[in-house]
């Protein structure tokens, strides 16, 4: 499939070629699913799907069209469709990059795909059996799947490249209703471009599902707070949101004219880097065709860069960071790739010990609602577990929190030496303090 | 490469299987969008893509593609996925409707008639008015349009055709006042043609106007308060709060839930009466759901009881239940999962002013800018707030979210205007992986007791709680 498909990139690249325009590019990708699943501690059925797509990107007296499909079919009319899009485009003075040194990193692994249909059903059984093993009234779903895929990007300025990417990820969510009503649902995903051991996600469900036994109420107050690695990627996201250059170029970065200076504790630097071998946002260049480098956000405090995709990197006189990113159907956009930060030196279960009294919080509810664009946040508390003398009471239900990052993330925070990956970001376990408000 | 209903159907005539279906569309979508500064986006493409779905023995196969000339092979391989492990006992899914449709969304300006350079003049004039305020640092205006040809075959032998045409604008600016950065937006969508997005003036007039009122507003203080929803956020309210809940793929194989969700149980007082219709001409309309089911009146909650619940051909027949016409996929290449289409409360007893005078005291809640449940509690995000003294409208404020246990929430409704109204987007549900799919959802005005709202600060406990329902019991 990949040969055909490079055959129909061949015949993109030649008619687009032939056309007047400034620049162009065509970026296309295609990709293999297959996902296993079981519902309510059951198999339930497999899901394959093949995509593809093609989208195609032109300059014409200097403003920007584009159009897409995933038909091959459709080329010449979709072609046409990117010139008059183009007449209505915004008017783009950068150039593309020429063809240049691709840094290596290893995203591809053939072993993903060597496994057979019973590891994956043997897996899965595994997963449920050992959950209800401790727990028996649990109700487990589980997935279970790869993804063989490729993306090829070709520009008018000589840029040619593609790569494969291999990609395996695993879903499990125990569900269970406790005697008093309340209702306790787990989730832990892993996505990597390797083999992982999907035990450790087995143990974190049994663990959490642990700590849940119980029910307990907490008064309104300001107090200690855990963040495992899991909710922190979502206090993270607020961080890093008005670290893209399209948000200071647009002038809505809280982050504008702070670069350089001390916004949060000196514990905290956080690196965006594509280059960590199988990790699950690693790519060699961007899908602008820009290299992918490694590079420190935010280093002891310190608001040190942002990300740029060509566009606002024109615009904002910087070089481009390779933070590029698209798919078929949309223009480019920019997203940080794997978000690494650097751990403390505590370990998980000293910090619980050192909190005494205070929240670990795994699950929000509705947390991109709030108006974050200030690094405010208000989020419900999916699944939170009080925390008396260093000792786990039980699941905090009927609950919110609210702060702001700034605030939260001072010189007093404390980060724990281990670390867990969950989606693209590799995060320790944090200590801060929080209003903490129930109903 | 042309979609041929026969030569679809005639597919299926020989396929092992005891339940499969064909779903295949092609599409031709613009989007445009426009900033305070630039064309951030102008696009148009096309889409083409389907799936097969083979059931046999209570497992499923399912193949998508984006190529159509995949469709034999997506029917074999889905048929071999199907046979992979087979269950005793496994319920049948087959010959529960036959329907054959064809259905053209209605139109007052086509879509096709509607050139680029119309659309983009039309647009730019909403991005003129949104930019009108020293405050304004962004604005966003964002156009969607589409045009499919859809079409499913099953081995119940029904056959749906919808050429379906969606159009849709959402209209936000970015106020800022010093270190305050405040959004605002509306957003309206449907099934039919450029109409639906033509003469949004005094909309985008509205919409610079409340971010510019809310960048100086204070902060709402977090704490417990009694208060009035308007119909837009009653709508999200009763979306998240009860109607994921009444989604029977979250009951039908676990015992529990169905001791908590047995029909005939009391969720709310006798005034409030929860439906969901696919029929109505809102953007959760459909002609028939993605499995060939025609949709239906559904009564979710009636008189505060549980009534029925929203199903698809699996949960409907394992529950022992009728179908509802309620399992949808965002896409073609998307497996049918149990979703909403619009949902609303009914009409209550009281009026508006009524229940500004029963409040008194507390906090009006309007707009929404989204909401999320875990099917025990809720979050839902308006998109600003009145504080309301003796019955009156008085300062405006901003940054407001409430959150809730759904089922003490729905027990703490203590009146329900007769205003209902019901509002679409171009957002939509999220459900499993599959979002933005159309939805509408509203209501009448509604007053709750006692939810917490988060906003600046840890607030204090101001109203104390009337009822006690507790949990899911």
């Amino acid at each position: 499939m990949l040969e055909a498909e490079k055959l129909n990139l061949r015949r993109i690249q030649e008619t687009c070629a032939r056309k007047k325009t400034r620049w162009w590019d065509v970026f296309s990708e295609f990709a293999i699913n297959r996902t296993f699943s079981f519902k309510n501690n059951v198999f339930y059925g497999v899901r394959e799907s093949e995509l593809k797509g093609y989208g195609i990107r032109m300059n014409v007296d200097g403003k920007t069209g584009f159009s897409f499909c995933n038909d091959i079919s459709m080329l010449d009319s979709v072609i046409e469709y990117a010139r008059e899009t183009a007449r209505y485009g915004e008017t783009e003075e950068y150039e593309l990059p020429g063809m240049h040194t691709i840094p290596h990193v290893a995203c591809y692994d053939e072993n993903i795909f060597k496994k057979d249909t019973q590891y994956y059903l043997h897996t899965l059984q595994s997963v449920v059996d050992t959950i209800r093993s401790e727990y028996s009234d649990c109700m487990v779903d589980a997935g279970f799947g790869f993804v063989d895929g490729y993306v090829h990007l070709v520009n008018s300025s000589g840029f040619d490249c593609g790569y494969r990417y291999s990609r395996q990820g695993s879903t499990i969510s125990a569900l269970r209703i406790l005697p008093d009503g309340s209702r306790v649902q787990i989730y832990e995903t892993i996505t990597w471009n390797s083999d992982f051991n999907i035990d450790e996600l087995v143990d974190r469900v049994i663990l959490k599902l642990r700590f849940s036994e119980r029910t307990v109420k907490m008064p309104f107050g300001n107090y200690y707070v855990i963040f495992t690695p899991k909710a922190f990627g979502q206090i993270l996201g607020v961080v890093l949101q008005g670290l893209s250059g399209h948000s200071i170029e647009r002038g809505v970065s809280r982050y504008i004219g702070k670069f350089g200076q001390k916004v949060f504790g000196k514990q905290f630097t956080v690196h965006d880097n594509p280059l960590i071998d199988f990790a699950p946002s690693s790519y060699p260049f961007d899908d602008e065709g820009v290299p992918a480098q490694n590079k420190t956000i935010i280093e002891n405090g310190y608001v040190k860069n942002y990300i740029a995709h060509l566009q606002s990197a024109h615009l904002l006189h910087i070089q481009p960071t390779g933070n590029a990113s698209r798919g078929h159907a949309s223009l480019p956009f920019e997203k940080f790739s794997n978000i690494v930060m650097e751990p403390g030196t505590t370990t998980f279960q000293d910090m619980i010990t050192q909190m005494g009294t205070g929240i670990i919080i795994d699950q929000f509810i509705g947390f991109g609602q709030s108006n974050t664009l200030m690094g405010n946040f208000s989020a419900n508390l999916d699944l939170a577990w009080l925390v008396v003398q260093g000792e786990v009471k039980g699941r905090l239900t009927n609950s919110m929190v609210s702060d702001d990052v700034t605030t939260m993330l001072n010189d007093k925070m404390v980060l724990s030496s281990e670390r867990e990956w969950g989606g693209n970001a590799y995060l320790p376990y944090v200590l801060c303090r929080i209003n903490y408000s129930t109903n | 490469m042309p979609i041929d209903p026969i030569d679809v159907q005639k597919k299926l005539k020989d396929i092992q299987a005891e339940y499969a279906e064909i779903r295949m569309s092609e599409g031709y979508s613009t989007t445009i969008h426009l900033s305070k500064k630039m064309i951030e986006t102008c696009k148009v493409g096309t889409t083409t893509q389907g799936s097969v779905r083979v059931y046999n023995k209570g497992c499923w196969g399912f193949f998508a593609f984006t190529s159509l000339d995949m469709v034999d092979y997506a029917l074999q391989q889905a048929q071999e996925l199907s046979h992979i492990q087979k269950k005793e006992n496994a319920h049948s899914l087959s010959s529960l409707q036959t329907n054959v449709i064809k259905e053209l969304t209605k139109t007052h300006i086509p879509l096709h008639t509607v050139s680029l350079e119309e659309k983009m003049c039309v647009l730019t004039e909403y991005n003129t008015i949104l930019k009108d305020s020293q405050l304004v640092e962004n604005t966003n205006v964002l156009y969607r349009d589409s045009m499919t040809k859809y079409l499913l075959c099953n081995t119940d032998g029904s056959v749906v055709e919808y050429d379906r045409s969606f159009c849709g604008l959402s209209l936000s600016a970015i106020a800022k006042d010093g270190a305050v950065i405040q959004p605002y937006g509306e957003s309206d969508a449907n099934y039919g043609g450029f109409e639906i997005v033509k003469d949004k003036h005094t909309m985008a007039e509205e919409v610079v106007r409340t971010a510019t009122e809310l960048v100086m507003a204070p902060q709402v203080k977090s704490g417990v308060y009694n208060v009035i929803a308007d119909p837009k956020l009653a709508g999200v309210f009763i979306h998240e709060a009860f109607g994921h809940l009444s989604e029977a793929d979250f009951v039908y194989e676990n015992p529990r839930m169905k001791e908590i969700m047995v029909i005939g149980k009391r969720f709310g007082p006798d005034i409030l009466n929860v439906v969901d219709d696919g029929t109505l001409p809102y953007a959760g309309y459909i002609p028939c759901d993605d499995e060939g089911i025609k949709p239906a009146k559904t009564y979710l909650i009636k008189n505060g009881i549980l009534h029925s619940r929203l199903h698809s051909r699996e949960t409907a027949v394992k529950m022992g239940e009728e179908v509802t016409g309620n399992a949808r996929a965002i896409t073609t290449s998307a497996s049918p999962i149990v979703r909403m289409t619009n949902t609303y409360i009914e009409n209550g007893d009281s009026t508006v002013e009524h229940l500004f005078e029963k409040l008194w005291n507390g906090i009006y809640v309007v707009g929404a800018l989204g909401g999320q449940t875990n099917l025990e509690m809720f979050t839902f995000t308006p998109a600003y707030a009145y504080e309301i003294k003796k019955g009156k409208k008085t300062k405006k404020l901003r940054d407001c979210m409430l959150m809730g246990n759904v089922f003490e929430t729905l027990a703490n409704i203590e009146a329900i205007a007769n205003d209902c109204t019901l509002y679409g987007g171009l957002g939509g549900c999220g459900k499993q992986g599959q979002a933005p799919l159309p939805v509408s959802s509203g209501g009448p005005h509604i007053l709750i007791n006692n939810v917490l709202i988060g906003g600046k600060g840890a607030g204090s406990r101001k109203t104390k709680s009337k009822k006690n329902s507790g949990n899911m019991r």
